[in-house]
């Protein structure tokens, strides 16, 4: 898929990933983690990257890292701007880490190292990638990127089981921003928190990206959160992006039915007392059913679906999807309006 | 807080010590029908030539007064717990008059070198070795020696100990059979005769240094493993950190504590398998003093290592148990 989340065409992006490819060789057999993604990210944007458990959103997130280790192995390219991450030698990726490419742990609850105090792993970052500083400006930089996250300085002489779930989580926002990158993968960083911190954390990720024109990732299954905090969001069904775009735009018009259905699964008020989850299950990614991977699932599901895999087609000049409904007249659109009729009269009453 | 917790554990330390020394008293006690004054004039007279029942009766009555086992048993009791309290063991019955204390103390500084010097090596060895053998990133010829490793853990100390004796001390002659020091060298406080007790010392510390490297390689190797599995590990990674730095600030340093918590529970059987040592290779330890004391029934000197042994082992966890907030802040006995 080739979909540009880049606003402007002309400008350079940030990160651009290209046919991006994990396996991982199990017992079990060859397991495609990550299938041929592709996609751009503007400086400054923010992207959220969702899609059910196992789908694959950790190990893009690994694999953008150069993170994969064996039985894992990694295909296509990853640039963020001019530099070729997935050219690099271990050396050269060791020092890109955190300085052209920050990561917030998705567990950040045991992310950090227990026994040693949060000023020391904050200053290790900064001694390894700017060797050149005196341990007064290291001193000095870790009350900054502390108060950047609204800590207190003297918590850098905390140990980790000294902190909160959200504190930690702040810490490792400090230690990501702290040699300010050009992009930040967030994956799921809030998961583990109430939804007032996580509210708090979210602000704090926000704000200082928009301070330093960070590009993020943010990786998590809440589209709630997604719909407040992303301008672009791209959904993953079993290693395959199967959509991407404006996030406004994805909700208004979604062309994928994956999409379409995480979306309406959101419970709104009106809809009291309706859950509505998607139904099926996942496939294993060792035993993907042939042609369109979501079919199993899909009530739109056509005789094509079964005999080959949807091609990308582009929606507009950054929206993408991967459906053989973008060849049907009206599209995803087109077949909700149709089903839309015998729906309502079962809306009456609950469910 | 801390101060609590580290009265409690003196507290504990005093009642071990009471416990040993109770059990040293009431044991020999329990031997009914036996008399050890009277059993003990007995063979010294039978040395002396031709038994003789002459004055028996007086002879056990004036030491039975003079070892004060005339007195009540609570009395005796209190008696020997006051001299417990001041370290007096009572007299040895196989050197008489030394006492027991003596005994032990000339003993002492010998079992203290090789054990200390042989556990501080194989520990820091193994630990290394272990470490580097689970590492990824480590020359992976160093996984060859696991096998090796495995059959010198399974390995008894003092089983090495005869292996090596026979092969460099009997065959190749390269070191001495056994001793501290070379018989008939007057203890100096020299650089020669420092020289001679590390000669002496090396094979017996060999030994020991072989037989528990294997150990602590494995036990090191596993938790390793399983760190590397942490999520901490993950994000060190993440960190870009270089790999020599993953290595030992994050994986080693929390791979440790698992590691000392092992040593701390083996330190009996590191002691009993020294003294095993020393006894194989006739040197003047504590463990060749306890041998010999029970090949002659000496029984004072036997309760009196039993004990010190006990307490001592007591006093090492103590140790051990007030280091560890030092290598884990998340122990802070509050
Ligand atoms: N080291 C590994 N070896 C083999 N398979 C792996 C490995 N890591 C991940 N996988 C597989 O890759 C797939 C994608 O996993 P991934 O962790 O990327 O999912 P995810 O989308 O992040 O899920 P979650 O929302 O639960 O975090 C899963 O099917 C998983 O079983
Ligand atoms: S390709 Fe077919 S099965 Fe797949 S999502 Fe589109 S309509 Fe459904
Ligand atoms: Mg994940």
């Amino acid at each position: 898929m080739t979909a540009a989340a880049s606003q402007s065409a002309g400008q350079a992006a940030t990160l651009r990933v290209r046919n991006l490819r994990v396996d991982y060789f199990t017992d079990a057999g060859r397991l495609r983690a990550c299938d041929d993604v592709s996609f751009e990210l503007g400086p400054g944007q923010r992207l959220g990257l969702v899609g059910e458990s196992g789908s694959g959103k950790s190990t893009i997130a690994l694999a953008l890292m150069q993170m994969i280790r064996p039985p894992g192995k990694v295909g296509g390219q990853v640039f963020v701007e001019n530099d070729e991450l997935t050219a690099m030698n271990d050396a050269e990726i060791r020092s890109a880490r955190m300085r052209l490419i920050g990561m917030v742990p998705q567990a950040a609850m045991s992310a950090l190292n227990p026994v040693i105090r949060v000023r020391a792993q904050i200053a290790d970052v900064l001694q390894v990638h700017e060797p050149s500083l005196t341990s007064a400006q290291v001193r000095a930089r870790i009350a900054e990127v502390l108060e950047a996250v609204e800590l207190r300085p003297e918590v850098a002489n905390l140990y980790p089981h000294e902190l909160s779930g959200g504190m930690k989580q702040r810490i490792c926002i400090a230690i990501a921003v702290a040699l300010r990158p050009k992009v930040i993968i967030a994956d799921e960083p809030t998961s583990a928190l109430d939804v007032v911190v996580q509210r708090q954390v979210m602000d704090t990720i926000g704000r200082l990206q928009r301070e330093m024109n960070i590009a993020v990732i943010l990786i998590g299954h809440d589209m709630g959160l997604m719909a407040q905090f992303v301008d672009h969001l791209a959904v993953m069904y079993a290693g395959k992006l199967v959509e991407i775009g404006p996030t406004r735009e994805l909700f208004a018009r979604p062309t994928h039915p994956y999409t379409h259905m995480l979306i309406s699964s959101l419970p709104t008020l009106g809809q009291k007392g309706v859950f509505r989850g998607i139904p099926g299950i996942t496939p294993s990614l060792l035993a993907l059913p042939s042609g369109c991977y979501f079919r199993t699932r899909c009530p739109h599901a056509m005789p094509v679906c079964t005999e080959r895999a949807p091609e990308t087609t582009s929606h507009g000049s950054d929206h993408a999807s991967a459906c053989h409904l973008a060849d049907v007249e009206g599209g995803l659109a087109g077949r909700i309006a149709i089903e839309a009729g015998s729906a309502t009269v079962r809306a009456g009453g609950f469910e | 807080m801390r101060l609590t917790y580290v009265f409690q554990r003196v507290v504990l330390l005093l009642a071990i010590m009471w416990m040993a020394a109770s059990i040293n008293f009431v044991l020999p006690r329990l031997a009914t029908g036996r008399d050890p004054i009277r059993e003990r004039i007995l063979s010294e007279s039978a040395r002396g030539g031709g038994a003789t029942n002459i004055g028996m009766t007086e002879m056990v009555a004036e030491y039975r007064k003079q070892f004060g086992l005339d007195e009540p048993l609570p009395k005796q009791y209190v008696t020997y717990l006051w001299n417990t309290l001041r370290f007096d063991l009572g007299k040895s019955l196989s050197n008489y008059p030394k006492p027991v204390m003596r005994l032990i103390s000339e003993a002492l500084p010998w079992t203290l070198g090789i054990v200390t010097a042989s556990t501080l090596i194989s520990f820091t060895l193994g630990t290394i070795l272990g470490a580097l053998i689970a590492w990824p990133r480590a020359p992976r010829i160093l996984q060859y020696t696991v096998p090796f490793l495995l059959t010198l853990s399974a390995v008894p100390f003092y089983i090495l100990g005869l292996i090596l004796i026979y092969f460099f001390a009997f065959q190749l002659k390269w070191f001495p059979i056994g001793g501290g020091y070379p018989i008939g060298t007057i203890p100096a406080f020299t650089l020669a005769f420092f020289g001679k007790l590390v000669y002496h010392a090396l094979l017996p510390s060999l030994s020991m240094i072989l037989a528990s490297t294997g150990g602590w390689a494995l036990g090191m190797r596993g938790m390793m493993v399983t760190i590397q599995g942490e999520d901490y590990m993950n994000y060190a990674e993440a960190k870009g950190l270089p790999d020599r730095r993953i290595f030992f600030g994050y994986a080693i340093r929390n791979a440790l504590l698992p590691q000392t918590t092992g040593l701390a529970l083996s330190l009996g059987h590191i002691v009993a398998g020294a003294g095993l040592v020393e006894v194989v290779f006739g040197y003047p330890g504590i463990g060749s003093l306890l041998g010999e004391s029970i090949t002659r029934f000496d029984y004072t000197t036997i309760y009196g290592i039993v004990f010190f042994l006990i307490v001592s082992l007591g006093l090492v966890l103590f140790i051990l148990d007030m280091l560890y907030p030092l290598i884990d802040p998340r122990i802070s006995y509050e």
